[in-house]
């Protein structure tokens, strides 16, 4: 019993309380760790495959675009630790260089999709109206497009490249998760402290920025390790199909297409490893992105959901 | 010329007030009419049950009807001489909070659950005062002990589920206090605490709004909360001010039907033990759809013909106390307000 309360600090209260947790890294790393084990399981990945993009210079000991002749399709040993291409590439230094891609169209997409779901969902839902219903509608017709022709019919305007994409989804994503800020906006704005703090005299920019968004935050942390594996599947998908980003570059997506499909009973690993790679990316942070939304989830504050 | 004689220094003026309502369904009267003035330094309660209008007037006079669907379609509220219907938006705001200041009904929810508490009463200080960082953070020290909140420095660093519900409201009344107002609006500020507390808040805006010489309006359905702090009180049902006078006047005397109804629904401590209590007939009128004449004639045992006819006006009955009423007031007095 005592322990029940313990592990709901906050239960009937007003507080998201992981924000407390932002205090210290460490005891929210803890937590994960403690009540979120699947989650930590994920959240170590996604540090990995960080740590591994920013260092990939040192870690990888080729070049991503060295060939050799002489190691057309070599099996895995000390020399190519998970093998080489049709190329001679060392397959491991690919992947690692691949890694960079993944987590520049994630972090770059995702955070581009914010900016845009934030103050298209705070504008219209704070001030409704009119604005409301003209920009909402232009989101709904965007909706009933599916994301991957959007991302198609973009790229076939816009060319491919790693920018490109970047820019693409975030406006896929921002687009669509504006209707999801907006309806969190919607229902902070009907609770009394807003009427509050405008009864003290509190104008709308302050009342956006300082009494609304940080309500809105936690809901925006959710949305956004959510959108993180989908842009990464996305971005793999048009690199499969062609239409991502342009070879040299080790697109985790490309490489299963372009390699792998022709090589694949010759040379395995040549499919098993960016296939390996990109689901053990999404998993990660798939299960981050579940751990984070029971920790911060309105409806289920207060309580740590499943483990 | 009002019916209160010769005192002339009035900080608030409400003439005609009428905020409606406008849903598909229909025009919402919610405030139908109310002309009211509230003197400096004196206590006003405005009493009537769920739904008659009481919280949106007040919110009438802060302009912070939601709209749509509610607008504000006639009347002045005068203000230190200027018609606060009238005033910009950005003059609005300097007041809000600064001159005119309110507390509301839910202390549980009244406060951002994501700011700290020192956050949210130093944000009018520095909206109005322009007081930043060590001074707001002192005056905000000093607030939380004016409304008796102990250990002041280290609760400024809480956040509002760290507080209960009555410390709340401490709160939320050193926040409307911050600035010195000059009229406080106290929306049926004891509704969600206990006896106890509610009797403490309440004696904590009386003694700080004597001290700080604020006016009060006392939004309110407990008539006990009226007899013992109000100086006036109005009486409203449906969107109209059915009867005023003075706290005396209203539970001496009561001439209003729909007044004498809800003073004999409420048992009392000096009355006969045997005596039943008392219920009003019926439901109160759809304010979508007022019956004709006199809105509580439905349910009113005096009623009259010409009650269904015509809408009786404030009656004087006796010296700054009025009725809406034909049978009760009219036969003895001309119209009054």
């Amino acid at each position: 019993m005592a322990d029940e309360i313990v592990l709901r600090p906050s239960a009937a209260t007003g507080v998201p309380f992981p924000l407390r947790w932002a205090r210290g890294l460490w005891s929210f790393v803890f937590t994960m760790v403690r009540y979120k084990p699947l989650g930590a399981a994920g959240l170590f990945i996604v540090v990995l495959l960080m740590f591994t993009a920013i260092f990939a210079d040192f870690i990888a000991p080729y070049e991503y675009n060295d060939t050799n002749r002489h190691d057309q399709f070599a099996p895995p040993s000390f020399n190519h630790l998970i093998g080489a291409d049709h190329l001679g590439r060392d397959l491991f230094s690919r992947i690692v260089h691949g890694s960079r891609i993944s987590v520049s169209i994630g972090f770059g997409a995702v955070a581009g999709a914010m900016c845009i779901a934030i103050s298209l969902g705070l504008l219209t839902g704070y001030y409704g109206g009119w604005l409301d219903k003209i920009i909402q509608r232009i989101v709904d017709g965007w909706m009933t497009f599916p994301g991957i022709v959007i991302a198609l019919a973009m790229v076939a305007i816009a060319g491919p490249g790693l920018w490109q994409l970047i820019i693409i989804l975030g406006l896929l994503f921002g687009i669509r998760g504006s209707r999801v800020i907006r309806g969190q906006v919607l229902s902070v704005m009907a609770r009394p402290h807003m009427e509050v703090a405008r009864s003290v005299g509190v104008g709308d920019l302050r009342l956006m920025l300082v009494h609304l968004f940080p309500n809105v935050l936690p809901l925006v942390i959710i949305l956004a390790t959510i959108e993180i594996p989908l842009a990464i599947t996305i971005e793999a998908s048009l690199s499969f199909l062609g239409f991502g980003i342009p070879p040299p570059a080790p697109s985790w997506g490309r490489m299963l297409s372009a390699e792998a499909r022709q090589h694949m009973l010759m040379a395995p690993w040549l499919g098993i490893a960016p296939g390996l790679a990109l689901s053990l990316t999404i998993f990660g942070w798939n299960m981050f992105g579940d751990a984070m939304r029971d920790l911060l989830d309105p409806a289920m504050r207060g309580s740590l959901g499943e483990r | 010329m009002t019916e209160f004689g010769d005192v002339p220094e009035y900080l608030l003026t409400v003439e005609g007030l009428k905020t409606h309502f406008f849903s598909r369904s229909g025009v919402v009267k919610a405030v139908d009419g109310i002309s009211y003035d509230v003197r400096e330094g004196e206590t006003l309660a405005i009493v009537g049950e769920s739904g008659c209008g009481k919280s949106v007037g007040a919110l009438s006079i802060m302009r912070l009807v939601s709209s749509p669907p509610g607008r504000i379609v006639d009347g002045r509220v005068l203000f230190d001489g200027a018609d606060l219907l009238e005033v910009s938006e950005s003059q609005m705001r300097t007041i809000r909070g600064n001159r005119i200041a309110m507390i509301f009904q839910e202390p549980m929810t009244s406060l951002n659950p994501v700011l700290t508490i020192g956050k949210q009463i130093t944000e009018s200080l520095e909206l109005h005062l322009k007081m930043q960082g060590a001074e707001a953070q002192k005056r905000a020290v000093e607030l939380l002990e004016m409304v008796g909140i102990p250990d002041a420095p280290s609760r400024l660093k809480q956040y509002p589920h760290q507080f209960s519900g009555g410390m709340r409201q401490r709160v939320m009344i050193a926040m409307a206090m911050s600035c010195n107002p000059r009229l406080l609006i106290a929306d049926e500020p004891t509704t969600a605490l206990d006896v106890t507390i509610q009797a403490q808040i309440l004696e904590l805006i009386k003694n700080l709004s004597a001290q700080l010489g604020t006016a009060v309006i006392i939004i309110t359905h407990n008539l006990g909360v009226v007899a013992r702090y109000a100086d006036r009180v109005n009486v409203m049902y449906a969107g109209k001010i059915i009867e005023r006078g003075t706290a005396i006047d209203i539970y001496e005397n009561p001439q209003h039907p729909y007044t004498q109804g809800l003073l004999d629904s409420v048992p009392r401590l000096d009355e006969d033990r045997k005596r039943k209590l008392e219920s009003i007939e019926g439901m109160p009128p759809d304010l979508m759809n007022l019956p004709a004449g006199c809105a509580f004639q439905p349910r009113c045992k005096y009623a009259i013909e010409r009650c269904v006819e015509e809408t009786p006006p404030l009656l004087t009955v006796g010296d700054g106390h009025t009725a809406a009423c034909w049978v009760t007031a009219g036969s003895t007095s001309e119209v009054g307000a």
